[in-house]
């Protein structure tokens, strides 16, 4: 099988890096092969379009050359502001000539190959998972029995939004399937694909706290007692400023915030270390009791 | 959001240039697109937002030391030299560009980071940045 080509983008190799460390984890169980995309560079995020429309759309143009270069058909994009860079240029370059031939004269400018409309497939994981596995297999291959409660598949907004062949914009609902099918229960999550706020919480503070306070906050009246995330920035603003929210609203808020990797990962037998869980900064009293260190205990934790 | 959207809108199509781009929501749309997918006439409202920025940003229009056209800016100028994003040194550089003492708050922040592993202070850079430069040399041609 040829390996899928991999552009983790700058989130994974920081903020993000345990959805790195547990997308290769759950990979590798899958025997899925990733071939990370020598020297690509920054998908040009959402900042970029704010001030160089040209440029924005050729960051992302150079990376799809790369892949077309190393004949990758599929490239795995997990985070979902690169996603969503890689598929509008793929878009906007097919859809509008004129910016196409900009685009490509300025790849060859750079001895670089031109970009043919989807001549490289850009995926997320949740749709390579879903659409190439499948919730059957995963049943298949679940080592590990879910103890813990439901938890809450936040979809967040890039990735089911106009360039997505992820899943449906309205209820989205793969990583969902892809849970349960592990044994994970899933809670009914309206705000599912409401969004995080991105970089505000960097930015303007308050109101990208706020966000995800609600976002939060409804997680817990649904009953979860996690939350999951297919975005490294999404999954950052939900974990990171919890403390600060609880201090704001004197109400005690502790909630996991996973990857959907790391919990894939886990039901598949992937090891704890390989998985990240010591990256959350909330929720740490029932991440150590859900994913316990000691081999002895772990015992308990898994199906006969 | 010191104009709302539809407000907003509207004082694009009445003309009211300065007034639109020296807002605040024109900056506070955080790409989500969540307008787009719902429009029933597919106006795509967020490209309108990104052009917005783009003619602020040109005309110096934005509003001063307001953090997110301030990020944009240091982030455009880091891609631009290095083609990778290093998450903490863009933060820091966004921070003393637009309110520095807020530095303190974020402190408790960066230790929860530091202790997890997530917070590198490795400066991220791609090899050939000389295709880069030639890429957008071949764009201002």
């Amino acid at each position: 099988m040829t390996a899928y080509g991999y552009f983790p983008g700058c989130s994974l190799r920081g903020t993000g890096v345990a959805y790195e460390e547990s997308l290769l984890t759950l990979f590798r169980l899958l025997d899925l092969p990733l071939q990370e995309l020598r020297d690509w560079n920054c998908c040009g995020a959402t900042s970029y379009m704010a001030i160089d429309e040209n440029a924005a759309f050729l960051l992302s143009a150079r990376n799809l050359a790369l892949a077309v270069r190393t004949n990758s058909k599929d490239l795995v994009v997990p985070c979902s502001g690169c996603y969503l860079a890689l598929r509008k240029t793929q878009e906007y370059v097919a859809r509008h000539c004129e910016l196409g031939k900009r685009v490509n004269d300025s790849l060859t400018a750079a001895s670089l190959p031109v970009l043919n409309h989807n001549q490289v497939r850009v995926r997320h994981p949740l749709d390579v998972l879903f659409t190439e596995v499948g919730p059957e297999r995963i049943k298949t291959k679940v080592v590990r029995h879910w103890k813990a409660g439901p938890v809450a598949c936040y979809y967040g907004c890039q990735i089911v939004r106009p360039f997505s062949e992820v899943d449906r914009d309205h209820n989205p609902m793969r990583m969902d399937q892809l849970l349960e099918a592990a044994g994970i229960p899933t809670v009914t999550y309206p705000l599912k694909t409401k969004c995080c706020g991105g970089s505000l919480t960097g930015t303007t503070h308050s109101v990208g706290v706020r966000l995800n306070y609600l976002l939060l906050k409804e997680a817990a009246r649904r009953g979860a007692q996690a939350m999951v995330t297919v975005c490294p920035l999404c999954q950052y603003n939900l974990d990171a400023y919890q403390r600060e929210m609880g201090r704001k609203t004197s109400e005690r808020l502790d909630m996991p915030v996973f990857f959907f990797t790391q919990l894939l990962g886990w039901a598949l037998g992937g090891d704890r270390e390989s998985l990240g869980f010591k990256r959350s900064i909330s929720g740490g009293a029932r991440i150590k009791q859900w994913f316990p260190k000691r081999p002895a205990q772990e015992k308990s934790h898994v199906a006969e | 959001m010191d104009v709302t959207p539809r407000r907003l809108i509207a004082l694009v199509r009445e003309g009211f240039r300065r007034d639109v781009l020296s807002s605040q929501t024109i900056w506070l749309c955080a790409s989500c697109y969540s307008c787009a997918a719902h429009c029933p006439r597919q106006i795509p409202i967020t490209d309108l937002m990104y052009s917005l920025k783009r003619e602020a940003m040109r005309d110096h229009l934005y509003p001063g030391r307001f953090p997110i056209p301030v990020l944009a800016r240091e982030f455009y100028r880091m891609i631009q030299n290095r083609g990778r994003n290093s998450e903490f040194w863009l933060v820091l550089r966004m921070v003393l560009r637009s309110n520095p003492l807020s530095l303190f708050g974020m402190a408790r922040n960066g230790w929860d980071l530091w202790r997890t592993g997530r917070l590198s202070l490795k400066v991220e850079r791609v090899e050939n940045r000389e295709e880069i430069r030639a890429m957008f040399a071949g764009a201002a041609r």
